[in-house]
């Protein structure tokens, strides 16, 4: 080194490792280098290491990339212009972490129209999942849910049957975003309400129950909904109906 | 949505489905959080319009998803740490072809260290770039890039040592 520059660290090294360092620089860190053998033994090692590491890993650049990840398709798939929140979107993770992992009936028989719903209304069941959006009234969850829909969408209020809402979570279906209300009634008993958009089978259901869990499944203007209990809860098929109306 | 984004998004996936693996260190967990990810990104693909090279926003998408969805459930294996390999196995030691001795090095790396290497190394994106995918300080990067190198290179040499005997 013959000027007074700034003295050659070991970022430097692994900036020349990596081509990132400026020419100037570059020509100071070879000065510099020219001087320590100890040190350009390590350069070269990182930087033999470091390409063999690239030419090893390019190898699965050409693995072919599996249907699924067509982004037409995947487009396709998606409702029209959802804009997920911020906040949402780290409830989906989570969710997603409790059942395991992963989308939801990824890579299984998926069933179409209403079947659907059930299926994944039962899974968010049977997940346990925590609630995501606490302490808000029924028009900041409403408000939640439609911007994570990318449509309208209202918790119904169900205090007159003693259930007040709770929070709410979204989470991933192989069908899009999905909406679960919480609510919770005095003696804590909890019900769960899912909601999502339906793409054009069973736009409208007629309710029925749920087949291996307590719960009741319809679909109405659009919308699969399906309202689940922890455990058998008596008069769920009157909040059910209630739900209905209010939707 | 113009269809120029749809193009530079599909021909990232495979960069993005190389990175979920060494983010997930498993092929089908990586697809799953590939999926994630490009469900994320297409809804958000307006903020990149035109950005020539989507890896970056789409490593930071995916890193971010990792660390809140996967490493809850990574918590339910043990983790993996960087460490100095007990026994080579004595098999596998014919015809090692040097890059696959680096890439048996690095899946022994810690996973700080190995997102770091993939990144900096194999992606060649700059240590700002790579500071805000993995939302830490250039600082980190670097210190993590250093001791990555540091580790890889020991493993490298430990790996190698048992094959020359062999060849002598």
């Amino acid at each position: 080194m013959t000027l007074p520059e700034r003295p050659v660290t070991e970022d430097d090294l692994h900036a020349w490792v990596d081509d990132l360092l400026s020419p100037e620089r570059r020509r100071t860190v070879d000065a510099w280098l020219a001087t320590n053998p100890e040190a350009q033994r390590h350069i070269a090692a990182w930087r033999r290491e470091r390409d063999l590491l690239s030419a090893a890993m390019d190898a699965e650049l050409q693995d072919p990339v599996p249907a699924r990840f067509d982004v037409a398709r995947l487009r396709q798939r998606r409702p029209q212009r959802i804009s997920t929140p911020q906040m949402a979107a780290s409830v989906v993770l989570a969710l997603a972490a409790g059942l395991g992992g992963g989308w939801l009936l990824r890579d299984r028989y998926v069933p179409i129209g209403i079947a659907s719903v059930e299926q994944e209304a039962a899974m968010l069941q049977d997940a346990r999942v925590s609630v995501a959006v606490t302490g808000g009234d029924t028009v900041q969850l409403a408000a939640w849910g439609s911007r994570a829909l990318g449509r309208s969408v209202r918790p119904p209020d169900l205090s007159a049957a003693g259930y007040n809402l709770t929070g709410g979570q979204l989470v991933t279906t192989d069908h899009g975003p999905a909406c679960l209300f919480f609510y919770r009634d005095g003696d804590g008993t909890q019900i769960s309400l899912f909601v999502r958009p339906m793409h054009g089978k069973d736009m409208t259901a007629p309710m029925r129950p749920m087949r291996r869990t307590p719960g009741y499944v319809w679909a109405q203007d659009g919308l699969g909904i399906s309202m689940m209990a922890d455990t058998p809860v008596s008069g769920l098929h009157a909040l059910a109906d209630r739900a209905r109306e209010l939707m | 949505m113009s269809d120029g984004d749809d193009i530079r998004l599909q021909s990232a996936i495979p960069a993005l489905r190389r990175y979920a693996r060494v983010l997930t260190r498993d092929p089908h967990q990586a697809d799953d959080l590939v999926q994630d990810c490009l469900e994320r990104a297409l809804t958000r693909l307006h903020q990149v319009r035109g950005r020539p090279d989507l890896r970056p926003w789409l490593f930071t998408l995916a890193h971010h998803l990792h660390v809140s969805q996967w490493r809850r459930l990574k918590r339910l294996v043990p983790m993996a740490e960087t460490t100095v390999p007990e026994q080579v196995q004595e098999a596998d030691q014919t015809l090692h072809l040097e890059w696959q001795t680096v890439a048996q090095a690095f899946d022994r790396l810690s996973d700080d260290h190995r997102q770091v290497l993939m990144l900096v190394g194999v992606e060649g994106l700059e240590y700002g770039m790579v500071a805000e995918i993995l939302g830490v300080p250039i600082g980190t990067v670097m210190s993590r890039l250093s001791r990555a190198r540091s580790a890889l290179h020991r493993l490298v040499e430990s790996e190698d040592r048992p094959r020359l005997r062999r060849v002598k």
